[in-house]
């Protein structure tokens, strides 16, 4: 073999072990209508698609020194953005087309995640970067530490959280599940609710919805201000306290008392409304409540 | 072995829930693999530290009665709020090192108690419930933030601020609590909020250390 062949030979082999730059992918596989997909991207974008096919197809730009691991065994399929080095430092992004009904388990550290349009439940987790799941998604668990978190859609259990950053779950219903340190917290254009827990430290909190017959809302706050908007025709107990905040309801009702004595300013306001059934409490330090009717 | 598989049964591996087989096979990868028996000794570290923290043992419900007794003694008008009650955030303040141990192991059958809340043996002597639960929680977040500084390399430099400014945000508000306390101290609706707060902060915590792992 001539000294020539043996040098392209060897150039060749080291061009496909490890690619110098930046990598476009296309790749798909057969899968499952309904298994589970595991997505890990540890920087950049991760957007996920849900559509008809019964097959995961990954598309985008892969960053330096990152390879593209793509598994399928039985009902699972995994795909990994693999980087030698620091994976924070080297972003991919990338898109995956899933089966519709899919159940997807996005994980990050630094990227964006988009999901749209998958049906089975959904797990987005990332530090970096905001979370966004649309479509009728049924369950949906979504967290950020830095970044916004926007849950839309039909969903009927959601699991949200955040801490910096504003927190949105529009259009849900069933169980809520929502909380921030700094971020306002909204659900708003929901359906009707059987639960809904929603705290912040800071942050403010905004609820819009119905309450179902036995619901339990529980809306707490240090300082940040809670402002639930309910249907005139609700049927529920509230207990509604704030050490230092200020009470205003559009319900006509304006029993206050005072558990903690003339010297303090603790206001505290129970009343039922539609001869009750769902449990409302809301709790504040300072930041002021307000009940509207819708 | 690939990497890959090795670091997909990391956490079995120093779990001890491997069976032989793959405890061999693992065994085989880490003595020719410098990075991963580096990021298995990592984890047996923070694994270390998780051990360290106090024991759990099971709620007394007679305890819970106790406090909220005392509680009413000291606020006999008082109406229990719609809040499952500020003994809740008390439960869940002692079941933090439970909490901080699935942190740093990841979800397992070892060390979860078969039902129930948990409480920490010095919450459940303590004289003071509260200052307990306080205590409890600070060690907590202690033990947290030490386990985050272990992985502060692998963190960048504009997440960690991002985390310590929340957690400055969070002890602001737990001293703005505690003022209010100070004014009104057997306020079952303040004691609930100073707990919660608290269990806020180390949740983030947590948050953080299972999402920089990823």
């Amino acid at each position: 073999m001539s000294r020539a062949i043996i040098v392209a030979v060897l150039a060749l082999s080291v061009a496909a072990a490890r690619p110098a730059r930046a990598d476009q992918v296309d790749v798909r596989k057969p899968a499952a209508s309904d298994g589970l997909v595991e997505i890990e991207n540890p920087a950049g974008s991760v957007r996920v698609i849900g559509w008809s096919n019964a097959e995961v197809a990954v598309s985008g730009t892969l960053g330096r020194r990152a390879n593209l691991g793509f598994r399928v065994v039985g009902t699972r399929t995994h795909v990994e953005v693999e980087v030698e080095g620091n994976p924070h430092a080297t972003p991919s992004d990338i898109e995956v087309h899933v089966p519709a009904a899919s159940r997807v388990s996005v994980e990050s550290f630094a990227s964006s995640i988009t999901v749209t349009d998958v049906t089975g439940p959904v797990t987005a987790e990332t530090v970096n970067g905001a979370v966004s799941v649309s479509g009728s998604v049924k369950e949906v668990s979504a967290e950020s530490v830095n970044g916004a978190v926007d849950v839309s859609g039909a969903s009927t259990r959601v699991h949200a959280g955040t801490v910096n950053g504003a927190l949105t779950v529009k259009g849900a219903r069933g169980e809520v599940e929502a909380n921030t340190v700094n971020g306002e917290l909204r659900v708003v254009g929901g359906g009707v609710f059987t639960r809904a827990h929603l705290e912040t430290v800071s942050g403010s909190i905004r609820f819009e919805g119905a309450l179902g017959p036995h619901a339990d809302l529980q809306a707490q706050t240090v300082s940040g201000s809670v402002e639930l908007t309910l249907p005139a025709s609700t049927a529920a107990d509230f207990t509604v306290n704030t050490f230092s905040g200020d009470i205003n309801t559009d319900f006509g009702v304006a029993l206050y008392r005072n558990p903690g004595g003339r010297h303090s300013p603790q206001k505290e306001l129970t009343f039922s409304i539609g001869g009750g059934g769902a449990k409302v409490a809301i709790e504040t330090l300072s930041g002021s409540i307000s009940l509207r009717k819708r | 072995m690939t990497c890959d598989e090795a670091r997909d049964r990391i956490d079995d591996y120093v779990d001890g829930a491997l069976d032989e087989a793959a405890f061999q096979e693992m065994e085989l990868h880490l003595a020719g693999c410098a990075q991963c028996r580096a990021e298995e000794r990592s984890l047996q570290a923070l694994l270390a530290h998780a051990a360290a923290l106090p024991r759990e043992m099971a709620p007394s419900r007679d305890l819970w009665a106790g406090i909220e007794a005392r509680l009413d003694e000291a606020r006999p008008t008082w109406r229990r709020a719609g809040w499952a009650g500020w003994g809740a955030g008390l439960a869940a303040a002692a079941g933090v090192a439970l909490a901080l141990s699935t942190a740093l192991h990841g979800p397992g059958p070892a060390g979860r108690p078969a039902n129930g809340p948990t409480l920490a043996p010095a919450a459940l002597r303590s004289e003071d419930p509260v200052a307990s639960a306080e205590r409890e929680y600070a060690r907590a977040a202690a033990d947290l933030m030490s386990a985050l500084e272990q992985q502060r390399d692998r963190l960048p430099p504009e997440t960690l601020a991002s985390v310590e400014k929340d957690l400055r945000s969070i002890d602001a508000a737990l001293t703005e609590v505690r003022r209010a306390l100070a004014t009104d101290p057997a306020n079952p609706g303040l004691n609930h909020l100073l707990t919660s707060t608290h269990q806020r902060k180390v949740e983030v915590l947590q948050q953080v250390l299972k999402l920089s792992r990823t």
